[in-house]
């Protein structure tokens, strides 16, 4: 059984997989349980760069674009991607898209679900890849 | 209870059936009844003390001998201690990787005893199971034998699971520990069934200003992850992340 943390607006926080009634609910979360495992619930919103997910990633700048891989295992066409605060639409096939970030300027790309309510911005929902000068 | 429950006897005195009952009960049921107390062999039956498994070259055990603390060990109802350093035998693994069962054998008039290994894990009789150790094939791992009634670490009085975080955010964990724990751990994992590398999260990030996440009272611990999108959750030399999974172990 997994217990889903949600913030006062119904965002997903956070989840975990404990039989135990731990979380202080504070600031107006709460919680919901539902009958899955860690692993199903974090293949629902997966960002990954050469299989990592979960990680900071970090490349030069050499103009060789970093492929972040989309997955969701839930049957929709398209999710919502949040680039640095854009919402873009991604097509997705069979659950999954491959975005492909510049490298040709150094700086940060924070990626994560537009719709928080559905998908989860933590665990291996969120992904922060930064390009960094080619010295 | 009476304790003990035999008297003394003077010289020529008689002694009773109830003298000899008395002192048979003081010393199989400690002075209790068969009805309320199992025999001290039956209580015994399990005891082990002073025991070490150590690694001795070349893919052997031995169980190293302090006169001051030999190891004691009851096997089948028999009152055992080691005299002397006991080693397994040259020779003891083959076949293919394997985990291995280490035996204390009991021998034919002997007040110590022999050590012995098998792929099973069932004792045969004269024998008790004390360890396992890892023949990696060619090899016994040095430091793979380990002793079951070692007093390792025990598991923990709180285990908050892994639960997912990300960066600029609050958890806070409810322990149930009554009181702040002597000891506790929180790791970081990039996978949410903790089969990634565990990283021990110290100070996380922004760089130039990192810090401790993690604080604790009687009542919960409350986790304050970074502002930073890069650092924000594990700042670590094995890699770093601004989410991830975090997991919670608390000792009292």
């Amino acid at each position: 059984m997994l217990t889903i943390l949600r913030d006062s607006n119904g965002n997903i926080k956070s989840y975990a997989q404990s039989p135990l009634d731990d979380s202080n609910l504070v600031l107006g979360e709460w919680t919901e349980t539902i009958q899955t495992t860690m692993e199903d619930y974090a293949d629902r919103f997966r960002l990954s760069v050469v299989g990592v997910a979960g990680q900071y990633f970090s490349c030069k700048a050499t103009g060789v674009e970093v492929i972040v891989s989309v997955q969701t295992s839930l049957s929709i066409p398209s999710v919502e991607l949040d680039i640095n605060g854009l919402i873009e639409t991604i097509d997705l096939t069979n659950g999954q898209a491959y975005l492909r970030l510049s490298t040709e300027t150094p700086g940060l790309f924070i990626l994560q679900p537009a719709d928080r309510q559905l998908f989860c911005a933590a665990g291996v929902g969120l992904l922060t890849v930064e390009v960094t000068p080619n010295e | 209870m009476t304790y003990p429950n035999s008297s003394d006897v003077s010289p020529s005195q008689p002694t009773a059936s109830a003298q000899y009952n008395h002192l048979r009960r003081d010393a199989i049921y400690n002075g209790n009844t068969a009805a309320e107390s199992v025999t001290l062999g039956d209580f015994m039956a399990n005891y082990v003390s002073n025991f070490a498994l150590d690694y001795l070259a070349t893919n052997r055990i031995r169980i190293p001998y302090d006169p001051n603390l030999p190891a004691r060990i009851m096997i089948d109802g028999f009152m055992l201690k080691q005299t002397s350093n006991i080693d397994l035998p040259v020779s003891s693994f083959s076949g293919a990787a394997a985990k291995w069962y280490i035996f204390a054998n009991r021998s034919l008039s002997s007040t110590s005893f022999t050590l012995s290994v098998n792929t099973s894990l069932t004792a045969a009789s004269g024998q008790r199971l004390i360890g396992e150790c890892y023949w990696d094939g060619s090899n016994l791992l040095a430091n793979s034998p380990f002793l079951y009634s070692a007093p390792g670490l025990p598991p923990a009085d709180y285990d908050s699971g892994w639960f997912a975080v990300a960066y600029a955010n609050t958890y806070n964990k409810v322990h149930q520990l009554s009181s702040i724990p002597r000891l506790f751990l929180l790791l970081h994992n990039s996978a949410a069934d903790g089969s990634g590398i565990s990283n021990l999260v110290g100070n996380v990030g922004p760089v130039t200003n990192s810090k401790s996440v993690i604080g604790v009272n009687a009542t919960q611990f409350t986790i304050q992850t970074g502002n930073d999108s890069t650092n924000g959750t594990l700042l670590s030399q094995n890699g770093s992340s601004a989410a991830g999974y975090y997991r919670i172990q608390a000792w009292r």
